[in-house]
């Protein structure tokens, strides 16, 4: 019996990493040419499939030359001096390696025309390594984005893109220079959960129509987040702040917290109006504090057990908190 | 049938001459609602000249001018912004630093100059229908040449469609406030920190979309999308100043002229990478009494003076590059210029519109440092420090002593054995090939300005058109066939060309060279195309 339960238990652990092995493998469509065998793809490759509008799909590769989709032709002016073109391929990189420049928005050189992409489908690059600049500036994208584990080594740029998707995935992405979200539309949650951004970076007049989740980040360079707009809730919990952090001038009108976050230096939460609840419980400032200016409609912030230094001075000149009613009387 | 053919090509010609219109009524629409902010985005900067960069030094950690500035004006629906950023607020601002005017002084409207006289003064073909825009060349032209009044004089009302002329009495009051010149420069952050910490203003044209629009906070402004027609709108201002720890790359203050209720009280912040990579299309500084130049230092006795100069096709030479260069100096000062002052008479080219082009072609060096008294000659042949041969195409020494009243060729000729006869030296040159633009030549006495000199203006003689117009150089061969004798005294500064370069300008550019050796690698670099060249005399 013991014997006959040994072997159950053995088969049915067999059949579980084999279960298991089946599912960590991409789901490819037929019509998919699997690569993942190809060690090294020329990005010029990659551009012809395109053309064809044939899926991508690459898995373990490295990628050489300047991966530019704006050579895809664009077929109409958006604007004067303004070009799009659009990409109907899917797009799915895992594990790649990146060794030119992802090019998706570019200016002629004589500065007299720009160069945009609309992506229609997916836009896929986990666990990726990207060794040049990528910049997709003023892209839209209305697949799904995911950009999750990867490394970018150089000057990253989402200026003015727009995300279309109910969720955008840069969670533990390492951003090792320059990052540039300003004016980025994320119109469903941003996800940046424990990203590392060690150059300076910068959202400002972004748009987040979803959950901003910036939960245990680390930005060691200048953090700019002036101007955004977030209709979601924001969260900041666990992250921490080497060099400035600037969140002037938002609009908030969901939840927005800073649980147990560490400022080292110049905090400033100046000329915002936060319709939700603010929270910096056990949250550690540790310089200047700034909140003036700013409208709290959902009482004054959690400011529960905060750990401050020497150095910390809050500043709360024409702060105003409007207190919740109670809602007397209501049967 | 034949006429339903007709008709058919009649109807689609027409057709395709309403489509073209539209069209073209469509980009008119566009460019109109472009020049609405009031800068028409492109200048012609080819005849603008490059202010001459004598490299910046270290400079502080901030620059702020705006004590010295107007309160922000407010230009209201009308595209005028080109007057108010020039007018109001960079010709202000010259007029405070001149006079250290206070505060409440510039809040007089008396101490404050008229974007309206201004832009009226700007000819119509040259501006917008209806108030719509103008260029900065087109501004600052005025500003140098009849000047602006002040705001006490010309009120900002009843602008009415910017077609009138100012009344004569705000012209004659306008002369009172011209300002010099002014110039071009490059859109780096380090070069333009340089100039604020100059305390000089930079005029700037942005492009525009509805972040600046929209803009009502104290932040730094470091991206911009475009505006209502996916565009950028084109729009002048000026910077007051900057701050290396605002933002996340320190941050220029620009000043605007829509009131206070826009941006920072009218102010805005602007990255300075951002700036200088997507924001600034133009800039400019102007100066409004010449303090882009040396101190002047008067002392009777000595005075220099280019006395003549001819430039000729060299006929002995088949080579177009091969020229001539035919000149005297005289000393009209009352006393001798003696060798041991170590002064110099210089030829050189310059860009009319970017003298930091140039190079000096003949250096002809008084000095007693080679031979004994009355010995000339080739400088190559006594000295081996070939960083002292400043000349690309020949270089000279003469020891002599040139008395007052005497001028060098006439000391000169004295100490030849016989004496030499003729009326000025003769020089052999070439031009070089890489020469090409518009450019003046210019025999400059006392090019490195060694003597203190009673008249320093004079020293300059150009060789130009006749209308004061640069010389068209290609490839080294003088174009329109300026054979000779197109000579100019002491500036080609004149009615039709009043923003051209002060003598001043030009020497100050030589100074700084030879001082950091610019001048000697320039001439290094033309050392192949060096000829052997003669300095003899000439009669002719």
């Amino acid at each position: 019996m013991k014997k006959t339960l040994f072997i159950l238990s053995l088969l049915f652990i067999i059949n579980g990493i084999a279960t298991a092995c089946t599912y960590k493998t991409p789901n490819t469509k037929d019509n998919i040419k699997n690569n993942s065998k190809e060690s090294k793809i020329t990005a010029d490759k990659i551009i012809k499939q395109i053309q064809k509008d044939e899926p991508v799909y690459y898995k373990d590769a490295v990628i050489s030359g300047d991966l530019d989709f704006t050579a895809i032709k664009a077929e109409n002016d958006e604007s004067i001096g303004e070009y799009r073109s659009y990409i109907n391929s899917s797009i799915t990189f895992i594990n790649c390696s990146f060794e030119g420049k992802l090019i998706a928005s570019r200016k002629d050189t004589d500065n007299k025309a720009n160069h945009y992409v609309t992506f229609s489908k997916n836009l896929t690059f986990i666990n990726s390594e990207f060794k040049a600049e990528v910049n997709f500036s003023e892209s839209n994208i209305i697949g799904i984005v995911n950009f999750a584990g990867s490394t970018f080594d150089e000057i990253t740029s989402f200026e003015g893109a727009v995300f279309f998707s109910k969720s955008t995935f840069f969670s533990e992405s390492n951003f090792k220079k320059e990052l540039k979200f300003q004016r980025t539309v994320f119109e469903g949650n941003a996800e940046f959960l424990k990203c590392t951004f060690e150059g300076i970076t910068s959202f400002q007049s972004a748009v987040l129509k979803g959950n901003a989740q910036f939960g245990a980040t680390k930005f060691e360079q200048y953090a700019d987040f002036t101007n955004i707009i977030v209709n979601g809730a924001v969260y900041f919990n666990y992250a921490e702040f080497f060099k400035q952090a600037i969140f002037d001038n938002g609009t908030f009108f969901g939840r927005f917290e800073f649980i147990q976050s560490i400022f080292h230096y110049i905090a400033e939460f100046k000329n915002n109006t936060f319709y939700g609840k603010t929270k910096f419980t056990q949250a550690n400032f540790g310089g200047k504090t700034f909140f003036d200016n700013s409208v709290f409609y959902n009482c004054k912030p959690n400011t529960e057990d905060i750990i401050t230094t020497k150095d910390t001075d809050f500043t709360l000149e024409n702060t105003i908190y409007i207190e919740s009613q109670k809602l007397e009387n209501f049967k | 049938m034949k006429h339903l053919k007709n008709l058919f090509l009649l109807l689609l010609l027409s057709f395709f001459i309403t489509l073209t219109a539209c069209k073209e009524e469509d980009q008119q629409k566009i460019d109109d609602t472009l020049k609405n902010l009031g800068w028409f985005g492109d200048e012609n900067n080819a005849t603008i000249p490059n202010d001459i960069n004598l490299g910046t030094g270290t400079v502080p950690a901030s620059v702020n001018l705006l004590p010295k500035f107007p309160p922000i004006g407010n230009q209201g629906q009308y595209g005028t912004c080109v007057a108010w950023s020039t007018g109001y607020n960079f010709r202000t601002y010259l007029n405070a630093m001149k006079n250290n005017l206070s505060t409440s002084a510039l809040n007089s409207t008396s101490n404050q100059f008229s974007p309206i006289d201004l832009f009226w003064s700007v000819p119509s073909s040259l501006k917008g229908a209806d108030c719509n825009g103008t260029s900065f060349e087109a501004a600052l032209d005025i500003l140098v040449s009849r000047g602006v009044t002040t705001l006490a004089t010309a009120p900002y009302t009843g602008l009415g469609d910017c077609s009138s002329q100012p009344p004569s009495s705000w012209t004659l009051d306008a002369g009172n406030y011209k300002i010099s010149n002014y110039r071009d420069i490059n859109i780096d952050k380090n070069v333009i920190k340089g100039y604020l910490a100059d305390n000089r203003p930079v005029i700037i044209g942005a492009r525009l979309g509805n972040n600046f629009m929209g803009w009502n906070s104290s932040s730094v402004l470091t991206t911009d999308g475009t505006t209502y027609n996916g565009q950028h709108a084109n729009h002048a201002m000026i910077l007051a100043g900057y701050d290396n720890n605002q933002g996340p790359h320190g941050a220029f203050r620009v000043v605007n002229s829509w009131g206070t209720t826009w941006g920072d009280q009218g102010y805005i912040w602007v990255d300075c990478d951002f700036f200088c990579s997507t924001f600034c299309f133009a800039a400019f500084v102007g100066a409004d009494d010449n303090n882009n130049i040396l101190p002047d230092t008067t002392v009777t006795g000595y005075d220099l003076v280019g006395w003549e100069m001819v430039d000729r096709d060299n006929a002995n030479s088949g080579d177009p590059l091969d020229r001539q260069c035919l000149y005297n100096v005289n000393n009209i000062g009352s006393d001798e210029i003696l060798a041991s002052k170590k002064w110099s008479i210089l030829y050189l080219y310059y860009n009319a519109y970017d003298a930091n082009d140039y190079g000096i072609l003949i250096y002809d060096y008084y000095t007693n440092e080679y031979g004994s008294l009355g010995d000339d000659g080739d400088l190559s042949t006594v000295e081996t420090d070939s960083s002292k041969f400043l000349g690309s195409a020949g270089n000279w020494y003469n020891y002599l002593n040139i008395p007052g009243g005497s001028s060098v060729f006439e000391i000169w000729a004295q100490n030849q054995n016989p004496p030499a006869t003729g009326t000025r030296f003769q020089y052999s040159y070439s031009m070089p090939s890489s020469v090409n633009g518009d450019y003046y030549l210019v025999l400059i006495a006392d090019g490195f300005d060694v003597i203190p000199e009673t008249d320093e203006t004079n020293n300059y003689v150009y060789y130009c058109q006749s209308n004061g117009d640069p010389l068209h150089i290609d490839n080294g061969i003088i174009q329109g066939g300026y054979k000779s004798l197109m000579t100019n005294m002491s500036t080609v500064k004149n009615t039709s060309h009043p923003n051209t370069y002060s003598t001043k300008e030009i020497t100050k550019l030589l100074m700084h060279e030879k001082q950091t050796g610019g001048l000697q690698k320039k001439v290094l670099n033309f050392k192949s195309q060096q000829k052997n060249n003669i300095k003899t005399f000439s009669n002719k």
